[in-house]
């Protein structure tokens, strides 16, 4: 193919033939065997297969034993691995392994990990609740990927995997409370819940510490557990609207542990404010704060649609306003777009009475028309630079 | 990164993997082994996922043949703290709900059985499941579900109170 575009470019004048001849000199020498690469492959992957299938196919035959034991050399033949690709100083005069395949072979050592707890909870017909063993899972795994992890799979696994944890000790009688008879352990869930935004600070000291070559990993922290918080937070403020949570809150169980999440979020805030002093930082500090006034006010304004659509379009102009300072394009979009919509909602609320007729129909419709392209001409004209801040993708 | 820490990093969750597969099996080794008679859970959902799940037929004490006809478990109350076990291992003679957790009869049982209801708190068990291979899924699931076959839970009982399933087993019910 090089062939063909370099005649044709010589042929436009675009190059000369002098460079071109020095292009086809380059290329030759740096001639890799693909050919010969993609048959080692595809051996390596039938072979790799077959002891698959031959294992998956004697499963039910194998002592319980000796397959617990296979899933353990598997973990030790990927820790072999990890340890041999980790090696950051690039070693031995060879190019540093790239980021994302350590990424992979920690995503899949991790995983098997977490399985093994299913497989020995399997053979051994154990009944301790789930929420044990990802306890256990991240007390184990958690400083490997801490270290190691390099982007998007390690950073996933470690904010999801506490997220997880806390979402399952939410929902467990054993431990007083569960989502439909919520009791005594709610306020101590809601903290646990909450934890996660500490994420945030901690990617921050992270980061200020230079760990140069893994600066992708710190932000990607930060962002999995700013979703985190916005999303809880949302979705809290929608619900809210549908019921009086005091009704029934009779012993105040409810408000105690929403309060709780107020500090919880308020000392993230803090400490990543002291930490990272950038607009990046204070802007999500400040988003922070934010989630922290909407959860103290999500309570008393519960079972009223307008209140709570206030809330949201208090919260979510905020965190607009928040992402302009930080020259944050996507966020400042996602959060224009939230807003516009949840005004077209309220809008509809507002006019209800109205909506049985059709002037109240064509009020509704005027409004949405209005308020669509005030928000597409805003997060247009006022959002920031493509330019202005390192995308997802970069590492600065 | 240091090579000593990257080696400790590593090792950690092989080490913990390792230590919780010798903890589990050490502790299902322990206990008594015995047999329960067991009815399907709930009949339109037998499997859940790879579990068969089953409720318990405790023998209850005394055998009042108003009970005989009835669940077994109105007379077993979720105020008891666990259930007495009375019998030669594993035949399951009679069975007596314990009280307060010192229940003074608790010395004449031969096992107790327990199941964790909230921190601290313990009940009678009423139900447990059995993991499966898929291919023993769909026979295990036709046996239980044909009325005219009694199911009998194998199980260890640890010293802890918890029951740990190890097989099921079918006889025509007579």
């Amino acid at each position: 193919m090089t062939e063909r575009k370099l005649k044709a470019w010589v042929k436009a004048g675009l190059i000369d033939g002098d460079t071109a001849a020095r292009i086809r000199n380059y290329e030759a020498a740096h001639a890799r065997p693909l050919a010969l690469w993609a048959v080692v492959g595809l051996a390596a992957l039938a072979i790799g297969l077959g002891i698959i299938s031959l294992v998956a196919a004697n499963w039910d035959a194998l002592v319980p034993q000796t397959r617990l034991a296979l899933h353990g050399i598997l973990l030790g033949v990927l820790a072999l691995v990890l340890w041999s690709i980790a090696d950051d100083r690039g070693a031995n005069g060879r190019d540093r392994v790239s980021p994302a395949l350590i990424d992979a072979a920690l995503l899949v050592f991790a995983l098997l990990g977490l399985a093994f707890f299913g497989h020995i909870g399997q053979v051994y017909q154990t009944s301790a609740p789930p929420w044990q063993a990802v306890a256990l899972w991240l007390a184990l795994f958690a400083p490997l990927l801490l270290a190691m992890g390099q982007g998007w799979a390690s950073a996933t696994l470690l904010v999801g995997g506490a997220i997880t944890l806390a979402w399952l000790r939410a929902d467990d009688p054993l431990l007083g409370t569960t989502f439909a008879h919520p009791g005594t352990g709610l306020i101590r869930s809601a903290a646990e819940c909450t934890a996660p935004a500490l994420f945030m600070p901690l990617a921050a000291f992270a980061l200020r510490q230079k760990l140069a070559p893994r600066s992708n990993f710190g932000h990607r922290l930060s962002q999995i557990a700013l979703a985190y918080v916005l999303a809880a937070i949302s979705l809290m403020v929608i619900f809210s609207s549908f019921s009086l949570w005091a009704s029934v809150d009779s012993d105040g169980t409810i408000h105690t542990a929403l309060l709780t999440l107020a500090p919880l979020l308020g000392l993230a805030a803090l400490l990543l404010w002291r930490i990272d002093r950038s607009p990046a930082g204070s802007a999500n500090a400040s988003i922070l704060v934010l989630a922290a006034l909407a959860a103290i006010a999500a309570y008393p304004l519960s079972g009223s649609a307008i209140g709570a659509g206030l809330l949201f379009l208090a919260l979510w102009g905020g965190i607009a306003a928040a992402a302009l300072h930080s020259a944050n394009r996507a966020l400042f979009q996602l959060a224009t777009t939230l807003f516009a919509l949840r005004l077209i909602i309220l809008s509809f609320e507002a006019t209800g009475g109205l909506l049985m007729s059709g002037l109240g129909l064509i009020i509704g419709g005027l409004l949405t028309l209005v308020i669509a392209w005030g928000a597409w001409h805003l997060s247009h004209t006022f959002a920031p630079d493509r330019a202005a801040r390192p995308s997802a993708g970069e590492t600065p | 990164m240091n090579p000593a820490l990257r080696l400790a990093l590593l090792a950690l969750p092989l080490a913990g993997l390792g230590w919780v597969w010798y903890d589990t099996a050490q502790r299902n080794a322990q206990g008594i082994e015995w047999d329960v008679p067991v009815t399907g859970y709930d009949p339109r959902d037998l499997l859940k996922g790879h579990y068969v799940q089953f409720q318990y037929q405790w023998p209850v004490d005394p055998p009042a043949p108003s009970l005989r006809k009835a669940s077994a478990a109105p007379a077993l109350s979720d105020d008891a703290s666990g259930l007495c076990l009375i019998g030669s291992a594993p035949v399951i003679a009679r069975t007596a709900p314990l009280g307060a957790p010192k229940d003074p009869t608790a010395q004449s049982c031969t096992g107790i059985a327990r199941s964790p209801l909230s921190t601290g708190q313990t009940t009678i068990p009423h139900s447990g499941r059995l993991y499966v291979s898929e291919a023993e899924a769909t026979r295990l699931q036709t046996a239980l579900s044909d009325p005219h076959q009694q199911a009998t839970l194998h199980f260890r009982l640890r010293p802890d109170g918890i029951i740990v399933p190890i097989s099921l087993s079918f006889q025509p019910k007579r």
